[in-house]
């Protein structure tokens, strides 16, 4: 029998690389930011990214502890006051914007590259293969993340690195089920057999021809996946999973706010804030990148 | 309302009530005040109450936790009790109607007549108390309680009722721990011995206020009243019991309205002390708790003695406790409270960072050291992790910190778990404690090496003092003893003292809550107002 995902659809061959395809790439730039939620996405991103690049100028060290101080309102010296241990907020955000900003490009780009291999592998390699592949995607996608974080932490203890491989363990197998599909879909299209004909190696087909045409999609929903990752790695932080004190991350800046809340609420709002700011900017973005690039919603906005 | 109540414990709070045998042989018999079988009264409705674990052990051979120690409180009578709602700790009568101090190794009791046993176990006998005290005593059950029984050599069966204590020696903490305290209650041999010796949370038998209706495992534990109990009022016809480990959580609980009373985290003593919750009184106690870090000496790392004083001297005790209490605690001067005999009045070692850097360079490993700090993850251990992390930076040790929950975190030092009891390095520990100063020593001796002594603690004349202060009468003497032993303690390098554990409880106004001294609720007595 066979299934639908493994019906093979013809695909039109790649256009030729021409002055064509840039001219396309403006046009969609220009239209991603005419929407008005990719501008926002994009804004609230550059802030997020700003703020992680610029850390380095404020006058306070984000780990500099001043217990006296603790709990101060925002004032022109601490912009968002300062934490339980008198460590100045805003400063802390800033910092873990690197942190929060390394751990989910960082991950989804490893999550995206080790996924997309093991999807071109399982989608072009022969049947039995394509099962096995097929199986471990299932099995990995089926442990809960708290769980498999649990895990990992205790075997390797709680680090940025493992909360890099639960994220790349989570979404890994998403990227991988997305490839393979996309791969089964168009391996059987005359280009693919084209190139087969003129004697070209099965890596050069995969990588030369079936990359490209598979990989927009998944680019779209990997930036729809970053807001995802910044909230497991504030989530694993926040239960002392994630990044160890005293680096800060959003994660522990709301676990410290969460705990001293009747005493400041300003630490719950300096840990939220910039998790939700940068959390709209990759919806957003990733809603305009796909309303701009889905051929099926292109233009229909 | 808001209330303050500090307590006063006193030596001669103790002497008082027969505390000791040496202020009290010369008494004779000592009957308590009031030892009349009372009618249970029918007031009804549900006193829900903050836990900060849930239940794990209540045989009073075995139990673990202060959890259990006060569920077990509600489950089973006890010999004594401590008074709720006074300044200073005085025992009261439970299931023993009155003792008579025959000499300083003889003991008479008699008991309440009356005090049923649920099932088929009929009434309470002083054959139960000869076996229950026995029990806890052999060697071969291996309670880690034994030490309350330490000096008993049998109890002596005179009638239905009635019964001697004979101890081998002299034995200070009876009255003050053992017979309050949980290793006082007494079972039917017949039914531990349905249940195979011991049990864990399953009791084969109540005797107490209390049974269990329900157990929800880290949910909600219900106690309903037990229809058999009689000795005393007993106001709730339900006790639910919530276990919720982070005391900020119990807080927001408290807050909503889900909990009629709370003991809270002592970072927020200060702002519950100023401005109580609408509808709630708040009371604040000197707690006996301890808290220290603990410095594991049979870690390779730390085995040097230069190393270990090293990071005494780095950490800035005053600091460690302000920012994790936020103000709400002073440091201490060791394990056992001010208000006990052997509270010690000043640290042997303080902050001194250029001899710290000076022995960490005679030891060799100046700014090459590299630890872990293991703590449970709390707001305020994560807080006095952090000052220490960066003390000791100043000295050129680097310290991660490693965050465990409960569970995990109780294990790290246990011998049967393997090894790990040699890996852990530094840690943050809290410990309850009784109304004795030896409750508070017992737990480093030699013998609890990989148990509950983490340290690795091993001295000779500390296990010594330990066995010798329990059967010294005299109090200055013994005074003189705990104190030494503490100056061991810190003499060794293993130990940063931190502080007394100040106790903060919200009440609800609609309850009238039942507490000793250092803050701990006896739930049963727990009324509406």
């Amino acid at each position: 029998m066979t299934s639908p995902a493994d019906i093979p659809t013809p695909e039109p061959a790649p256009e030729p690389a021409t002055a064509a395809p840039v001219a396309r790439r403006k046009g969609s730039f220009a239209r991603l930011v005419s929407d008005p939620l990719g501008a926002l996405g994009l804004f609230l991103i550059a802030l997020t990214v700003a703020g992680a690049l610029l850390a380095g100028l404020s006058p306070h060290d984000p780990v500099a502890l001043n217990p006296i101080n603790r709990f101060l309102p925002p004032s022109t010296d601490n912009w968002l006051g300062t934490d339980n241990l008198g460590r100045d907020l805003f400063t802390r955000v800033l910092y873990g914007a690197r942190i929060a900003l390394t751990v989910s490009i960082g991950a989804t780009a490893i999550a995206m590259i080790t996924g997309v291999a093991a999807g071109l592998i399982a989608g072009y390699g022969p049947r039995w293969l394509d099962n096995v592949m097929l199986l471990l995607f299932d099995a990995m996608k089926s442990i809960p993340t708290v769980m498999l974080a649990l895990l990992l932490v205790t075997v390797t203890g709680p680090s940025v690195y493992a909360v890099l491989l639960v994220v790349v363990l989570v979404n890994a197998p998403a990227y991988a089920r997305m490839a393979r599909t996309q791969t089964l879909a168009i391996r059987r299209a005359e280009f693919i057999d084209a190139e087969h004909a003129l004697g070209a190696s099965q890596a050069r087909i995969m990588l030369r021809h079936v990359l490209p045409n598979i990989i927009g999609p998944i680019l779209i929903v990997g930036a729809m996946d970053i807001p995802v990752v910044v909230g497991i790695e504030a989530g694993l932080s926040f239960l002392g999973l994630g990044v160890r004190p005293p680096t800060p991350s959003w994660g522990s800046i709301l676990f410290d706010g969460f705990s001293y809340i009747r005493d400041s609420a300003w630490p719950v709002i300096a840990g939220g804030l910039p998790i939700v700011i940068t959390t709209l900017g990759f919806t957003f973005l990733g809603e305009a990148l796909r309303d701009t690039f889905d051929p099926k919603l292109g233009g229909q906005k | 309302m808001e209330r303050n109540n500090k307590n006063t414990l006193t030596r001669r709070g103790f002497i008082g009530t027969g505390a000791t045998l040496g202020a009290a042989a010369g008494l004779g018999a000592l009957p308590f005040a009031s030892s009349a079988i009372a009618e249970s009264h029918v007031e009804g409705g549900i006193l829900t109450a903050r836990v900060y674990a849930d239940i794990s052990n209540l045989d009073p051979a075995f139990w673990t936790s202060e959890v259990d120690s006060l569920v077990i409180r509600c489950l089973f009578a006890h010999s004594m009790g401590y008074e709720t709602g006074v300044d200073a700790f005085e025992t009261k009568p439970v299931a023993m109607k009155s003792y008579e101090i025959i000499d300083e190794t003889h003991i008479g009791f008699e008991l309440n007549q009356g005090i049923m046993y649920s099932g088929d176990y009929g009434e309470m006998t002083a054959e139960d108390a000869k076996y229950s005290f026995e029990r806890i005593a052999d060697p071969e059950l291996n309670s880690p309680y034994k030490e309350d029984w330490a000096t008993l050599d049998h109890v002596e069966v005179t009638g239905k009722y009635t019964g001697v204590i004979v101890l081998t020696e002299p034995f200070a903490p009876l009255f003050t721990t053992t017979l309050p305290g949980v290793s006082g209650v007494i079972l039917p041999q017949a039914a531990i011995e349905a249940a195979g010796g011991q049990f864990s949370v399953e009791p084969p038998v109540y005797s107490g206020p209390y049974r269990i209706k329900d157990w929800q495992p880290k949910t909600r534990l219900i106690l309903e009243r037990n229809p058999d109990w009689t000795l005393t009022d007993v106001a709730y016809d339900e006790i639910h019991l919530i276990p919720i480990e982070d005391p900020k959580t119990a807080e927001l609980g408290f807050e909503a309205g889900d909990l009629d009373f709370a003991e809270i985290s002592v970072s927020s003593i200060p702002r519950y002390m100023s401005n109580p919750p609408a509808g709630s009184t708040f009371e604040r106690f000197d707690g006996l708790a301890y808290y220290w870090m603990g410095i594991n000496e049979l870690n390779d790392q730390l085995k040097d003695k230069n190393v270990r004083r090293a990071i005494q001297l780095a950490v800035d005790r005053k600091t460690v406790v302000d920012a994790s209490s936020l103000g709400g605690a002073e440091p201490a001067a060791g394990i056992i409270a001010p208000a006990l005999i052997g509270s010690r009045e000043a640290n042997l070692y303080d902050r001194d960072v250029e001899e710290s850097k000076r022995l960490l360079e005679e030891a060799g490993v100046a700014n090459s050291l590299n630890l872990t700090i293991s703590i449970q993850q709390t707001a305020e251990n994560l807080a006095a992790a952090q000052v220490i992390q960066a003390n000791l930076a100043e000295v050129g040790i680097q310290v991660t910190i490693n965050q465990y929950e409960s569970g995990t975190y109780w294990s790290l030092g246990s011998k049967d778990e393997g090894d790990q009891y040699l890996d852990i390095q530094l840690f943050l520990m809290r410990f309850s404690m009784q109304p004795d100063p030896s409750w508070a020593t017992m737990w480093f001796t030699p013998q609890q090496i990989g148990v509950w002594n983490w340290q690795g603690f091993d001295n000779a004349e500390f296990a010594e003092l330990q066995e010798a202060a329990q059967i010294e009468l005299d109090t200055e003497k013994r005074d003189e003893m705990y104190k030494r032993m503490q100056d061991l303690m810190e003499e060794s390098g293993d130990f940063v003292f931190l502080n007394f554990v100040p106790v903060g409880s919200l009440v609800r106004d609609t309850v009238n809550p039942a507490l000793r001294p250092d803050g701990v609720p006896v739930f049963y007595e727990f009324e509406p107002s």
